[in-house]
């Protein structure tokens, strides 16, 4: 039986990498056991089924495919790189408007510090508030001769209110749709403009037809 | 560095660059080689072709981190094999059974003459039988020996593991894989064995 050694140089032998002496010495002892040899041959058995493997071929949509979804996985990080540069935009006002809010805060508190300043303020916030409560008075006594003039408008304001919700929701879905269709058919247009690898242009046009056909079917849903 | 090299150097660039088409190259010219790999490791071609376009997108996600002194084949196969371990890995853990229907292994178009086919068909279910038995890290090291001919060194950096473990891996796999043919008696899959050591 061989021993841990024996074994390992046959592993080697099949790889072709164990030296010469030991090739030698591992032959010499396959010749006076059986045992061995029958374990070797075993071995090699496998060694040549696995070296006779053929290579699978990949198939012929392969790169097309990888294409499109590199396409959508670029177009993606564009996505998230404009979400960046939104959140930093804001981020940058932010700081530049934290100045005017200290002051702002700064001359609230001396005003509430002073009481003549105090007074002030509050007396014009009153007649702020007056003004506001009688131009609302006014606008509810002309709705109130309004509704006595023609008493069927409430039923009509009410029953435009749907209406035109239902319009307005429409609208904004359709206006959505056609913006979308828009870039994705100015991307098939850059598409063939921008590539000259058949496989590059199959995948982006691939990638921006199925864009459409999901612009289409949201037309039709709506 | 060879020619080859340099030209797959030359579409890395180009491709960092934001070139689609540069990496449209490099798919093209490792597509087989990739596709393959995941075959052989998954066993299902529609999952060896879903395994393949994840590879190539890491690879181009990841472009900026490939050492150029390496060999693109080699990186681009080291997230493939990664990839398809982790993916058995996963697969086992959501308790598939080893013994499910046998994957779609329809004849392709551009395939030779039906005899030649069959055979080699057959050759090929037969040892993706004997492979899907082995752990996914026996079967990458396996992969990677015989279908690609990479040395212990290679698979070793590969597979980010250390020589003596890939030929550990290596040696224990053709010992398993020799006990499963005994128990199936493929011996008639094998090219007769004429030549001695």
């Amino acid at each position: 039986m061989a021993n841990e050694r024996q074994k390992n140089w046959m592993q080697e032998a099949l790889d072709e990498t164990l030296p010469p002496e030991s090739l030698h010495e591992l032959r010499a002892r396959l010749e006076t056991s059986p045992e061995d040899a029958a374990q070797y041959e075993r071995l090699r058995r496998v060694d040549r089924l696995l070296r006779s493997a053929p290579m699978e071929r990949a198939p012929a949509a392969l790169a097309v495919s990888i294409m499109a979804r590199l396409a959508e996985a670029v177009s993606q990080r564009a996505g998230g790189r404009s979400s960046a540069a939104l959140a930093l935009t804001l981020a940058v006002l932010a700081a530049l408007l934290l100045p005017l809010l200290i002051a702002f805060c700064w001359l609230m508190l001396n005003t509430i510090g002073s009481p003549a300043a105090l007074g002030q303020a509050l007396a014009g916030l009153n007649a702020l508030l007056v003004s506001v409560i009688a131009a609302v008075d006014g606008l509810l006594a002309s709705a109130q001769r309004f509704v006595e003039a023609y008493p069927e408008a409430p039923a009509a304001a009410l029953a435009i209110i749907p209406i035109s919700l239902t319009w307005l929701v429409r609208t904004a879905r359709k206006h959505r749709s056609n913006e979308k269709q828009r870039r994705a058919e100015s991307r098939l247009a850059d598409t063939t403009a921008s590539s000259e690898n058949p496989t590059v242009q199959a995948a982006q046009v691939r990638a921006a037809e199925s864009c459409l056909d999901g612009r289409a079917a949201e037309r039709d849903d709506l | 560095m060879s020619t080859i090299d340099s030209v797959v150097l030359e579409w890395v660039k180009a491709a960092l660059n934001g070139d689609q088409d540069a990496f449209a190259e490099l798919v093209y010219m490792f597509q087989d080689a990739v596709y393959n790999l995941c075959y052989r490791m998954l066993y299902d071609s529609v999952e060896a072709e879903d395994a393949a376009q994840e590879a190539f997108l890491r690879a181009y996600l990841n472009l900026a981190r490939y050492d150029t002194a390496r060999s693109f084949k080699t990186w681009l196969l080291s997230i493939a094999s990664n990839y398809c371990i982790d993916r058995l890995r996963r697969r086992r853990m959501k308790w598939l059974s080893i013994d499910d229907p046998l994957p779609n292994l329809a004849l392709r178009e551009d395939t030779p003459e039906p005899e030649d086919v069959t055979i080699s068909h057959e050759r090929s279910r037969a040892i993706q039988d004997l492979l899907r038995q082995l752990p996914p890290d026996y079967r990458a090291a396996v992969v990677l020996r015989y279908w690609y001919d990479y040395s212990y060194v290679e698979i070793a950096d590969i597979l980010d593991t250390t020589e003596s473990a890939i030929k550990s891996r290596l040696f224990r796999a053709r010992q398993m894989l020799a006990d499963k043919m005994d128990a199936k008696d493929i011996s008639g899959m094998t090219i007769p064995l004429l030549e001695n050591i």
